[in-house]
């Protein structure tokens, strides 16, 4: 077989002297420009750093979640006591006296309430010829001299004439009190604690 | 994984072992010195950079080899290499002889230029070229053919012989 000729030209091709030396420092140059010091040992301290960030930041986390629950919680009481005195504040003037809160506002007087028994109410719609009886629903209720005009429990406020007119007329709302039994279909007021007229 | 230790000496065993056959095979492809040595760079910066492990000192140099190949044919590809109208290098100290028979091989189309160079430079087989330009054995064969008769018509060669290259 003849020498190859190919194989000999090649061979005599003249590359650069320093080509495996200059290659080898730009190599050494570029691995020093992505890994600066380069060793096993500081990716390892690296990785030791990072775990370590993520654990700090991890902890950071679970705290700030811990005291977010914490204050949520106390809102969340706040708001129910306040809701739970405003409900008190709120709730019917007929509530018994005695149920103020004391710790409210120790200082300050309880505010003063009441009630009565009411088993006269409504809209007059109807007026007897002397003025002295007025159909409410369907009962006939009739004053007499002895049916008082007010209430006269002690704290009750002055019966005035807006809230208590002294003639009945149709249209009047009327709030009272009998004795009697109202199922009868007339009875004799007690006490008539209201009589308005309508609004004009 | 290498340590930079092991790196360092694979990549500067790699390159005393390997540099020549790679520029000549960059320079096969781009028929250009200068070209071809920044290929071979490359190609050793590339095996820096992806510290590939190999099962041994063929396999190594397959990869190089193909590394090469793929760095060559993207530089062919860039616009600033086909925009230039390089002077070819002066190849006068070669003898006749060696000249005639390379600007032929350099002359010839890279698809067969390429398996012969692998041929007769680095002396594989061609279940080898196959296996390192991923195409079929009986592909690089008919293109060793082809690459042949056309050398043969060019610079002729004993009949004995495919030519004498």
């Amino acid at each position: 077989m003849k020498r190859s000729v190919y194989k000999s030209a090649m061979s005599h091709l003249k590359t650069s002297e320093n080509f495996n030396e200059a290659t080898y420092q730009k190599l050494m140059r570029e691995m020093e420009k992505t890994e600066p010091k380069g060793t096993i040992n500081q990716i390892q301290t690296k990785e030791m750093a990072k775990m370590e960030k993520a654990k700090k930041r991890s902890l950071t986390g679970w705290t700030a979640g811990v005291a977010a629950c914490a204050v949520l919680a106390v809102g969340i009481f706040a708001i129910n006591q306040n809701g739970s005195k405003g409900d008190q504040t709120a709730a019917p003037t007929n509530a018994p006296a005695a149920t103020s809160q004391p710790s409210a506002a120790p200082t300050q007087k309880p505010p003063i309430r009441g009630k009565v028994a009411v088993n006269i109410d409504g809209v007059i719609s109807e007026v007897s010829a002397d003025g002295k009886s007025f159909k409410v629903g369907d009962l006939w209720v009739e004053v007499t001299d002895q049916t008082r005009l007010g209430s006269s429990e002690p704290t009750a406020a002055e019966p005035s004439e807006e809230l208590l007119s002294k003639t009945f007329k149709v249209g009047n709302i009327v709030s009272g009190y009998t004795s009697q039994d109202v199922s009868t279909g007339k009875v004799t007021a007690d006490v008539i604690y209201n009589n308005i007229p309508p609004q004009k | 994984m290498y340590n930079s230790f092991e790196l360092n000496e694979s990549v500067r065993r790699a390159l005393d072992r390997y540099s020549q056959s790679l520029i000549k095979i960059a320079f096969a492809y781009l028929k250009n010195l200068a070209d071809a040595e920044e290929v071979a760079q490359d190609v050793f910066l590339a095996y820096l950079q992806k510290r590939p492990v190999f099962e041994n000192a063929e396999h190594e140099k397959a990869w190089l080899i193909r590394t090469t190949i793929n760095k060559s044919k993207n530089m062919l590809k860039t616009g600033w290499f086909r925009s230039r109208n390089p002077v070819p290098d002066n190849l006068s100290y070669l003898p006749p002889e060696e000249n005639e028979v390379l600007q032929a091989v350099l002359a010839l189309d890279k698809k067969y230029r390429i398996p012969i160079h692998l041929h007769y430079y680095e002396g594989y087989s061609i279940q080898e070229i196959a296996d390192i330009l991923q195409a079929k054995p009986a592909t690089v064969g008919t293109w060793l053919a082809r690459g042949r008769l056309l050398l043969k018509e060019k610079i002729g060669g004993a009949e004995d012989e495919a030519f004498s290259i």
